[in-house]
């Protein structure tokens, strides 16, 4: 007769076995809930990733602009920092069809309304965008203010725009002075050039803020490889981009004649290589 | 079992070996294009020796080109000594030096550069350019025309045909035997390419200096870059762009050093000047800071030494005048008043290379200064390194002051003899003892040399020794400049 | 539990676990490798439009136009999607902000979406409103961002369904593997309940039976060592049954001859003590108490011996046989001259392994035997010697014994004609002393007799070598 107690025992160890039983039957639930929770929600780097298409100044209006009027100038004026390609070859052929935006008031045109109105939204858009500080951009109100009734313009054969402030009649150097390319309405050089009467404001705007904002509103970040040129002149004042070709800088310092002198220059200009 | 498992790893492992064998195998046959045909612009070898100056003496003797010939470009090769002496590098006793049968004889000395190596002179023909083409055998050509027919006609259409031919040789190396003067084309510099400014490049403005095995100098391409340029005793040649190559010029080398200025601009004015804006680059260039570099080939370092602004009222800029692995030397102009600037005084200035010391010393020596042209340097018994510069106090008189190198102390001044004429330049120092002086005088080129003891005591006339020996035939035209 | 259940549930735990696991396995495979088809293809798709949407931004940026919503919204819409496929483009700045879809310049994913987005360059599986999604994410030039998502949810149902499959046939797996197991489990554990009834039954007392089980295997063994075992505990038993046996006969025959002079004795001398007798009737009865007082001495004396022996170890040594023999023919004169009875025995000269007394004694008996089984007659020793032993015989002529008492007649108080003998004063004890001596010396007594033909009882003794005479002293 077996032991009620071992008969306990007995059955005990079957119900046991039996949950054991359901249990493993039940794993492939178990791993799949498990498997999902490690996948659902957790993102996972893709294995190929889209590589972005590497954008050159080629792909850039503006920059190709800038690269045509450098050649153009070269061919037509040559300079004392480049040898014009040489005749016969496609860098140098059409060399007589542009002619460069003139400089002097003589060579200007005078508009003393649009333009001035131009230059006034021009100075709030470099404020707004970071472009120019407040001091900087004061100091351009205010010559454009005092200086209003000389403002000149003139355009080059490839759409460059060059408006000009002059402090006096018959003076050869502007006080104020932008270039900008007038189909994207892009500034390409800003100067400004005072005596202190303006003010001493010290130091240029921090190129470290001032020019990578002016890439944004010349939509030129796409390019994406801006950088400080390390081991050049351009370093502290400079941001350049291999793969568009193009340097920006801003710089400021103080001129000396009869007078102090302070000076601001920003440029965008064309440099393929250091 | 056991001989299966064998055999089965035995072939895995031979498999292996032919798959990494064919790997390595195809990665070596395919070098990489970089290798096969280097650039002049990367491959320079490293320096086999402390640069030096190249010098027109070893210390005994000095060799100089001498104008000589009907047409304004011909020259001689000569030697001069501590006697006084000097003589044309020919073997041939009864030969006129004029033409080409005379190893001495140059149809266009504005192409060779004379120096000493090794105890022995050679010289360096530095090619021709467009420049040559033109403007020399242009000159000549007017010249011989006007000497009509005859002999003289003959020998200079002669030297006329002669320079035609040198130009249409591509530059080399020849060296010349001290005693025959007999000439050995040592190598060719090969025409790189068609690159004008490969060819310009050959044109080498400045002064070349030398590690023993090759030459060493600078030349400017017409993008504004300045490149350390590598001539090769072998004939191989080798490019490099200086550090900051734009906007800038070598002044000296010494040790393993190069010595440049480079005018720095916050803002770029090439492509400011190409973008139409020619007046600003004007205006900024009162701006430029003067930075003066120094440029370890050894070590691959480029150092600002000093910088200052390009416009300063109290002050010129510096002017080089002489460089030791340890020091450079420099003089300026000083300048009183605002309106109307006056030139005071000249001060004098010295680099520390190894550290960062810059050092203007006051030195104002009464007005009108010229500043100082020529420098010549030598050994004196006692060891010290000294080295001669001629103070152009005014066109037609002058001063040799001699310095001490090391410390560029002032050891004493004299003034040269009048009988010296004009364009005085001490040249050498021979023997430790005798300063070799050109001048010109009547148009003529006179040597001269003048004991440096005495020299040193203040003593200008005693021992004067004028330079006797052969001397060329009276220039018929001016020299042209440079 | 029992063991063949315990059998059963060991093979069913190692099929389901092994089961579940491959087929997890299996499923799960399956699963990942639809997922990752899956991902090859939307990551192609979406790098296609991420190339188009740049593509885009480049032709824009050539012509020098402005790239924003207005510019790229209407491209967007054109290469689409569809229902299984999302997409967005917005500024990357805005995806690295919480609510990245509001903010977007083109989008098709529905308002509200709370699944989890990927960051750059990423991909990640999330669920929203009941469907399963994959989105993609690619930052692309010009600081904008792309955003792909396309349903999974076909794939993780239709991995829903075949785990449905699976779960019903891992179910049916396992109650039939339980069944078989059942089956094969009972039939391997059978021989085991033999075992446990065939030691119930010789623990109750059937020490003959055995189990017969040879199955060639462990339980084979068992059973086989068993029956060994059990067989073993049968013969223990019957010898210690025999032995209880042999010591209450013993002890039965001892205290019935101790009780019969006894008697005998009591009855004599109360006769003597109660009546009166006369002088005739006194020397009867005193003789009759002496007969029955030397009958237990004798019996005494020889139990003495026969108890000594018992005990005692016997220290043999060597010994000439002829003075045993002389002894013994001597201590039995007074036995065998009364009958006119005689001991022939040769001299030998042979020295035998022995103890002197013990022999005498067995030879005594042995004549004594010999003459009350044959009065008056020839008692004969014959002498067998070999190279080793030799055999000695003691034969008479008498009534003989009868075959089948043979065996018996060396068992203590055995006694043939119980009569005869106790009127010959004999006990039953002699032969058995004989046989003890005998037994003593390596040796057994063996009995050729046949009745009225006399009787021949033969035992052999060691040779030993003689030991020096005491060598006598020279005359001087």
């Amino acid at each position: 007769m077996p032991d009620p107690r071992s008969r306990r025992r007995s059955l005990a160890l079957a119900a046991g076995c039996a949950a054991v039983v359901a249990l493993l039957a039940a794993t492939p639930l178990a791993w799949f809930a498990l498997s999902d929770a490690a996948l659902l929600d957790r993102p996972a780097a893709m294995d190929q990733p889209y590589t972005s298409l590497v954008p050159t100044g080629e792909d850039y209006y503006l920059i190709r602009q800038l690269k045509a009027q450098n050649a153009a100038f070269l061919s037509v004026y040559g300079s004392r920092y480049a040898t014009p390609a040489a005749e016969g070859t496609a860098a140098g052929e059409d060399p007589l069809l542009y002619t460069a935006s003139g400089q002097n008031q003589g060579e200007m045109i005078w508009d003393a309304w649009t333009m001035y109105e131009y230059l006034n939204t021009l100075l709030d858009q470099l404020y707004t965008a970071g472009v120019l500080d407040d001091i900087w951009c004061s100091v351009g109100k205010t010559l454009l203010e005092h200086n209003g009734e000389r403002v000149y313009y003139s355009n080059d054969s490839l759409g460059f725009t060059r408006i000009s402030v002059f402090p006096e009649e018959n003076e050869y150097d502007p006080c104020l002075m932008v270039v900008v390319e007038s189909r994207t309405n892009k500034l390409v050089t800003l100067w400004m050039d005072f005596g202190t009467e303006y003010g001493r404001p010290g130091t240029p705007p921090d190129p470290a803020v001032c020019l990578p904002a002016w890439t944004r509103i010349n939509e030129l970040d796409g390019l994406g490889d801006w950088a400080p040129p390390a081991g050049t002149d351009f370093e502290e004042s400079g941001l350049y981009s291999a793969r568009g070709g193009v340097l920006m800088t801003c710089a400021a310092g103080n001129a000396w004649g009869d007078t102090e002198r302070t000076w601001l220059c920003l440029h965008l200009g064309v440099r393929e290589e250091f | 079992m056991e001989t299966l498992t064998r055999r089965l790893l035995a072939v895995l492992c031979l498999a292996a070996l032919c798959l990494t064998g064919c790997g390595a195998a195809s990665s070596a046959g395919t070098a990489t294009p970089e290798t096969a045909a280097a650039t002049p612009e990367t491959a320079v070898p490293a320096l086999a020796g402390p640069l030096t100056p190249l010098r027109q003496d070893d210390g005994h003797v000095f060799y100089s080109i001498v104008p000589a010939g009907l047409s304004s470009t011909e020259g001689v090769v000569c030697r001069l000594d501590a006697s006084g002496v000097q003589t044309p590098l020919c073997p041939w006793s009864h030969c006129g030096h004029d033409g080409t049968q005379c190893p001495a004889w140059l149809a266009d000395r504005y192409a060779y550069l004379l120096f000493v190596l090794d105890g022995t002179p050679h010289l360096f023909y530095r090619g021709a350019d467009q420049a040559d083409w033109e403007a020399r055998q242009e000159w000549n050509r007017e010249l011989i025309d006007g000497l009509g027919g005859g002999g003289d006609y003959d020998q200079a259409a002669a030297a006329q045909d002669a320079r035609e031919q040198l130009y249409r040789q591509p530059p080399r190396l020849e060296r010349l035997d001290p005693a025959t003067g007999v000439r050995d084309w040592l190598c060719e510099f090969p025409d790189l390419d068609d690159d004008q400014a490969m060819r310009l490049a050959y044109i080498l403005r400045g002064d070349l200096y030398t590690d023993g095995q090759a030459l060493y100098g600078s030349c400017t391409s017409g993008e504004d870059c300045t490149r350390l340029m590598r001539l090769g005793l072998d004939g191989s040649v080798s490019v490099r762009p200086l550090p900051r190559a734009e906007s800038s010029t070598v002044y000296a080398m010494a040790g393993s050093c190069v010595l440049y200025l480079h005018n720095r601009s916050p803002v770029d004015l090439r492509s400011l000047e190409l973008a139409g804006n020619t007046n600003l680059v004007n205006q900024l260039s009162n701006s430029i800071s003067y930075d003066y570099r120094l440029w370890d080939l050894a070590t691959g370092e480029d150092r600002l030494l000093y910088t200052e602004s390009s416009w300063q009222a109290a002050q010129s800029p510096l002017t080089f005048e002489w460089m030791t692995p340890r020091r450079a030397y420099w003089n300026r102009i000083i300048f009183e008043g605002e309106a109307d600037r006056r030139s005071t005084g000249l001060d004098f200035v010295v680099m520390d290379l190894t550290g960062d010391r810059v050092e203007q010393i006051n030195w104002t020596r009464g007005a009108d200064q010229y500043g100082y042209e020529c420098a010549a340097f030598g050994t004196r018994d006692d060891g010290t390194d000294i080295y001669a510069a001629l103070r152009v106090a005014s066109p037609v008189s002058g001063e040799v002051w001699v310095f001490d190198a090391a410390t560029g102390q002032a050891l004493t001044a004299f003034a040269l003899p009048d009988t010296l004429g004009e364009g005085i330049c001490p040249r050498a120092l021979l023997d430790g003892e005798w300063v070799v002086c050109g001048s010109w005088v009547d148009d003529t080129v006179i040597t001269t040399l003048l004991p440096l003891e005495s020299l040193l005591g203040g003593d200008t006339r005693t021992g004067a020794l004028p330079v006797t020996g052969w001397q060329p035939d009276p220039v018929l035209a001016e020299a042209p400049s440079g | 539990m029992r063991f063949s259940a315990k059998l059963v549930c060991s093979m069913l735990l190692v099929v389901v676990a092994f089961f579940a696991l491959g087929g997890s396995a299996l499923l799960y495979g399956d699963f990942t490798d639809r997922l990752t088809a899956s991902a090859r293809q939307e990551q192609g798709q979406h790098g296609m439009t991420c190339s188009a949407v740049e593509s885009e931004v480049l032709s824009l940026l050539r012509q020098g136009d402005t790239v924003d919503q207005t510019a790229l919204g209407p491209f967007c819409s054109r290469i689409g999607g569809g229902r299984d496929q999302l997409r967005a483009l917005l500024p990357t700045e805005q995806a690295q902000a919480g609510d990245a879809l509001q903010q977007s310049w083109y989008s098709t994913f529905p308002a509200g979406w709370t699944g989890t987005l990927p960051g750059a360059g990423q991909s990640v599986v999330t669920r929203w409103a009941g469907r399963v999604w994959r989105v993609w994410r690619s930052d692309l030039l010009n600081g904008l961002t792309l955003y792909s998502a396309f349903d999974l949810t076909e794939v993780f149902d239709a991995r829903t369904r075949s785990l449905r499959r699976f779960l019903l046939l891992e179910g049916a797996v396992l109650a039939g593997a339980g069944l078989v197991a059942a089956v094969l489990s009972h039939r391997l554990t059978r021989p085991l309940a033999l075992l446990s009834r065939a030691s119930r039954r010789i623990a109750a007392g059937d020490y003959a039976l055995r189990t017969g089980i040879h199955t060639g295997d462990e339980i084979g063994e068992l059973s086989e060592n068993f029956d060994q075992m059990a067989a073993a505990v049968q013969e223990k038993v019957d010898a210690l049954e025999l032995s209880v046996r042999q010591r209450e006969d013993f002890m039965g025959a001892f205290t019935h001859e101790l009780k019969t002079p006894m008697t005998g004795i009591l009855g004599y001398a109360d006769l003597l003590r109660t009546m009166q007798p006369d002088p005739d009737e006194q020397r009867e009865a005193a003789g009759a108490i002496f007969h029955e007082a030397r009958r237990l001495e004798e019996l005494s004396g020889k139990l003495l011996r026969l108890l000594r022996l018992d005990e005692e170890g016997l220290t043999l040594a060597p010994m000439p046989l002829d003075a045993a023999v002389a002894e013994a023919v001597r201590a039995a004169a007074p036995a065998l001259r009364p009958a006119g009875g005689r001991v022939l025995a040769p001299a030998t000269g042979l020295w035998v392994q022995g103890d002197p007394d013990l022999l005498c004694d067995l030879l005594l008996n042995l004549f004594t035997n010999a003459a009350k089984a044959d009065p008056g007659g020839a008692v004969t020793v014959a002498f067998d010697p070999g190279p080793d032993t030799v055999g000695v015989t003691v034969r008479d002529r008498g009534c003989g014994i009868p075959a089948d008492q043979l065996d018996r007649i060396t068992e203590p108080f055995y006694m043939v004609d119980k009569s005869r003998a106790r009127k010959q004063g004999g006990s039953g004890l002699g032969l058995a002393l004989c046989a003890r001596i005998a037994e003593a010396h390596g040796t057994a007594l063996t009995f050729d007799s046949a009745p009225g033909q006399g009787t021949a009882v033969r035992f052999v003794l060691r040779r030993a070598r003689p030991a020096a005479p005491e060598k006598e002293e020279p005359h001087a």
